[in-house]
């Protein structure tokens, strides 16, 4: 039975994923980001993206092959609003910083990693993130919170990133 | 590219952090996003670090000092519709040509991928002034300019800061030490020389090490040494070997076994000499082999039997010593998903190559050279995860007969048309409403990428519409 007669008698009008392709839900999220959507706009994005995917049918040919497939659909549901040959291409750009980072794949490995590089992390600079992008603190209350300057914290937050960058290059990359 | 697309790639780099960032905080993108930006730097900010305290510090030295402990991670999934490796092959994509300096000053903007006949040293200079110049082909002539390549010409090349990819066959008497200019192109990746008489020994491979981003490396007539090719082991980043028109010996082989990072091996050799069982043995020892092409060697059953585990792609050579027994070892390998004929299948092979396509559940199937039968059209038809074909479309079977029964393989996301001269656009018409199609190269015997005329693309393009990119490759 192909997937989308499975979804579809599950009902598609709501605004949960579709079980069959909630796996892919996070990495749209991610992708439709990086190629420029703007953050409030990237759930509405993937809601359009299901229910292009569903209309038209999907054959399950394996994780990767379908979210290969939906990052195409999401391109291209992105191109369709660009007007001009100028943020066209920074779409295509930004479609090749994504293949760079995460192949053909859908990054996962990189969240992972990312995770772990997080989990290492001192209990104050942990702190540092959950307050300031868990709780919606702003810099004041967060500086407050960790007896900071609130001028500090936004260094503090931009070297605590560089370092989880060259973290998760240093995870990737292994002891080959 | 320009530095409007350097900002742009930039800012994507950023946006993907802050999206890992989201997910691994499992908090909304939103909420990362708005904090993302990246601060302007002020004279006080060593005031504030100051002030900072150790724990910030102390965090970003953790991570640094930290040993991972978890071994090596696959940086990418591979997908062997739309290989990673591709995008570093400078034949699959147009080229744009000159042969002077003038006519480099006339290339669009856009162009990044060009074809260089170096003529004298002024076009290459103008090359090199060029911005955005990703891809370079370099065709010295050995009657005319520089009959070396002095390292006048290396240091050019290796000062076009956007160069990703370097072709330079017809390799003339280049002299080691020079091709080591070429480590000051900070992102150079791929690396293709031929045509030479240098010989790859310790010496060349180590002007090689000094390209830290080399991911691929192909070498084409070029005299191997063992010591040259177990040398390039310092490259930390090597991912993909050819080795084209070569002499393949044990010893080589050996050599090529201890590159543990390879994912992609092409072996092209010499008057179809056989590989023997312990050369394909030493390819086993590849912890990483995904792809193995092989063309212009001999193969037989016990070589058959002893193919990597590991392979998701093969390329076969000719089968002239291969029974049907032998061709059924491939049902065998546990993770095989592409399957390349590159020569025409003995008549004894045929059943056995439509039961692999029935049983093996693919996803690029390729018949370079010969028509499939009826049979295994219908077999590929019911190809559940089929997404990628090549297919030959040479004389009394044109492009339109082959393209209508592609049509109705309706998984098909990319098609490659091997022919003998250029389709017409009416012959791509049955594939201007396949539902899934994105990309046709068409690969026309003989021809170089990028001179065929424009015009010709622009009709093929326009008959199947701004959804499938349609490119002339080689």
């Amino acid at each position: 039975m192909l997937l989308w007669m499975t979804v579809l008698a599950q009902g598609t009008n709501t605004r949960q994923e579709p079980p069959a392709l909630q796996p892919h839900g996070a990495m749209l999220r991610r992708y439709l980001f990086v190629l420029g959507a703007r953050a409030d706009r990237v759930d509405d994005l993937v809601q359009e993206v299901f229910v292009l995917v569903l209309q038209k049918g999907l054959d399950d040919r394996g994780h990767a092959a379908v979210g290969t497939f939906l990052r195409g659909v999401a391109k291209n549901l992105l191109l369709r609003d660009r007007r001009s040959a100028g943020s066209r291409r920074e779409v295509e750009l930004a479609d090749e910083v994504w293949r760079e980072e995460c192949g053909d794949g859908d990054g996962g490995e990189r969240v992972d990693a990312l995770r772990s590089c997080i989990e290492s992390l001192p209990e104050r600079s942990r702190a540092l993130l959950q307050r300031t992008y868990g709780d919606g603190l702003g810099r004041a209350a967060v500086a407050a919170a960790l007896g900071l300057r609130a001028d500090g914290v936004k260094t503090a937050l931009r070297r605590l990133r560089d370092g989880l960058r060259e973290c998760v290059e240093r995870r990737l990359r292994g002891g080959a | 590219m320009t530095k409007h697309d350097t900002t742009v790639r930039v800012a994507a780099h950023d946006r993907l952090f802050a999206a890992e960032l989201a997910d691994a905080l499992d908090v909304p993108v939103a909420a990362v996003a708005e904090r993302s930006a990246r601060p302007a730097r002020a004279a006080w900010l060593a005031a504030a670090l100051v002030l900072l305290g150790a724990f910030v510090a102390s965090g970003v030295a953790w991570l640094r000092a930290r040993e991972d402990a978890t071994g090596a991670q696959q940086p990418h999934t591979f997908d062997p519709v739309f290989p990673w490796y591709e995008r570093d092959f400078p034949w699959h994509r147009d080229s744009h040509g000159a042969d002077y300096a003038e006519e480099v000053a006339a290339i669009p903007a856009g162009v990044d991928s060009l074809t260089v006949v170096l003529n004298d040293m002024a076009v290459l200079d103008a090359v090199a002034r060029r911005k955005g110049t990703r891809v370079l082909h370099l065709v010295p002539r050995a009657n005319r300019g520089p009959a070396e390549l002095g390292p006048d010409v290396w240091r050019a090349v290796g000062a076009m800061p956007d160069l990703e990819v370097l072709m330079v066959t017809m390799l003339p008497r280049a002299r080691v030490e020079d091709l080591r200019e070429l480590r000051a192109a900070p992102k150079l990746r791929a690396l293709v020389l031929g045509g030479g008489s240098i010989t790859f020994d310790e010496r060349f491979a180590r002007a090689i090490l000094e390209l830290p981003r080399l991911a691929t490396l192909m070498l084409s007539e070029l005299p191997l040494t063992a010591e040259g090719l177990a040398a390039l082991a310092g490259l930390p980043h090597l991912e993909a070997l050819l080795l084209d028109q070569a002499a393949l010996d044990e010893e080589l082989m050996a050599a090529v076994a201890t590159l543990r990072g390879l994912r992609l091996v092409y072996l092209g050799g010499k008057r179809s000499e056989a590989l023997s069982v312990t050369q394909m043995q030493q390819l086993g020892k590849l912890p990483r082999l995904e792809s193995l092409v092989l063309f212009g060697v001999g193969i037989g059953d016990p070589v058959m039997r002893q193919l990597p585990a590991t392979l998701q792609s093969l390329a076969l050579p000719s089968l002239r010593d291969v029974t049907p027994e032998g061709l059924r070892c491939l049902a065998l390998l546990p993770r095989l998903r592409a399957l390349s004929f590159q020569g025409v299948v003995a008549r004894g092979l045929e059943d056995a190559r439509l039961e692999l396509v029935r049983k093996l559940a693919l996803e690029q199937f390729d018949m370079k050279v010969e028509l499939p039968s009826p049979q295994l059209w219908e077999a590929l038809r019911r190809s559940p995860k089929l997404r990628g074909m090549t297919v030959a479309c040479r004389g009394s079977a044109g492009a339109g007969a082959v393209t209508a029964e592609c049509a109705k393989l309706l998984g098909l996301e990319r098609l490659t048309l091997a022919c003998s001269v250029a389709p017409q656009p009416e012959e791509l018409a049955p594939l201007a409403a396949h539902p899934r199609l994105r990309r046709i190269d068409i690969k026309i015997d003989g021809s170089t990428p990028g001179k065929s005329p424009p015009e010709q693309l622009d009709a093929l393009r326009s008959c199947l519409g701004p959804k499938v990119e349609v490119v002339f490759a080689r």
